[in-house]
């Protein structure tokens, strides 16, 4: 069982502490989103500018596991990953991997450290087969998860309606085992 | 919201009444899985003989995500259908496609019945795509849905796993809605149905 907070110390010289996150990170975590960029909005899976779908978010859906974690720089989450998978049925060995890195912590190590983390929780869950979903149009995250391993499975075309209302190929990976 | 409960007869006269699951059909919904021969549970996504499993199922019927359909015949459950649509995020305008008919009632129209149902509530909310998940193995629910339209678009590699401890790679058919219509329309020209609404 991994004990939390841990600190990582990223190449940009700061050192973020790491633990899952709580019920109130509500405001941190909304302010982290406010901040990112519109067009990394634009590929996250939720409109992350409307509070309640945040808050709505937080909370693992019935029968499934959540771990989620948040990287913090003094008060600010600068990171956010997770895992996910069902409890129950027979899918329940697939976990799904989620990441959002705010830009002055990217290239810095902390994507990479926050993914083995989560890994290694998906490891202690006996999960067998890990997945990403993204959007097709997201070169340099694709790249990101080909290096960790993931290989890409194939696209639904169309499956994807960012906030704007512009349609995406959706991109799942896969980590074989 | 398609006036159920709704009653059709079959092309053979039988008579089924047709109406969102309740919590309350439990039970019946057990019983309609056990009585299912086992390569027909076999690829199921959840171990239908397990009542817990069957709750879960029954109790994550979230009317806004899971629009679920029982198809009755007397008191007995002889066909379960859902439309799963996420509540929000980047693939609500999409739903997925479920439908299981009792092996008695297979091949008399009930199924077509049934998706027609599914469909019919996917074009009010307006969903723009359909996708199924079928196992390979899956012949029948292959050819069922190849012959709607829908075509094999993803294969996920040994993502289901069965009671005996098999994986198995998961099929993802999907169909444009308008594409669905137009291919119903064209079936419709070609062939009678066999189910008909009783008015």
């Amino acid at each position: 069982m991994v004990r939390y907070p841990r600190v990582f110390k990223c190449r940009n010289g700061r050192a973020v502490a790491v633990r899952p996150l709580s019920a109130d990170d509500l405001h941190p975590l909304c302010e982290f989103f406010a901040q990112l960029p519109d067009e990394d909005r634009l590929h996250l899976r939720v409109d992350v500018s409307q509070r309640d779908l945040v808050e709505r978010r937080m909370q693992p859906p019935p029968y499934w596991n959540v771990l989620r974690l948040v990287a913090l720089d003094a008060d600010r989450i600068v990171a956010e990953a997770s895992i996910e998978h069902r409890t129950y049925g027979f899918e329940s060995h697939v976990g799904e991997v989620r990441l959002i890195v705010a830009t002055d912590f990217r290239r810095t190590g902390l994507a990479h450290y926050l993914v083995r983390q989560i890994l290694a929780h998906g490891i202690t869950e006996d999960l067998e087969r890990i997945e990403v979903h993204l959007m097709h149009d997201q070169p340099a995250v694709i790249h990101f998860f080909e290096k960790l391993g993931f290989e890409k499975e194939g696209l639904l075309q169309g499956f994807v309606k960012d906030i704007q209302g512009n349609y995406h190929d959706l991109l799942i990976m896969s980590l074989p085992t | 919201m398609g006036g159920y409960p709704k009653a059709v007869v079959l092309g053979d006269g039988t008579e089924v009444l047709i109406r969102p699951m309740e919590e309350d059909d439990l039970e019946a919904s057990h019983r309609f899985f056990l009585a299912l021969p086992p390569e027909d549970r076999y690829f199921l996504r959840i171990n239908v003989c397990n009542l817990e499993d069957v709750r879960i199922r029954m109790v994550q019927a979230d009317a806004r995500e899971h629009w679920r359909l029982a198809a009755l015949c007397g008191e007995e459950i002889i066909g379960d259908a859902t439309l799963y649509q996420a509540r929000y995020g980047w693939m609500r305008h999409t739903a997925e496609i479920r439908c299981i008919v009792a092996r008695e009632y297979q091949g008399r129209g009930l199924g077509s019945i049934l998706l027609n149902e599914l469909f019919q509530e996917a074009t009010r909310r307006k969903i723009e795509r359909l996708y199924g998940k079928v196992i390979p193995e899956q012949h029948a629910a292959l050819r069922i849905l190849e012959g709607l339209g829908f075509r094999r678009e993803l294969t996920l590699r040994d993502r289901r796993r069965t009671l005996d401890g098999a994986e198995h790679d998961v099929i993802v058919m999907t169909i444009s809605i308008r594409a669905l219509w137009r291919r119903l329309e064209d079936l419709m020209q070609t062939m009678d149905g066999r189910g008909r609404e009783r008015h």
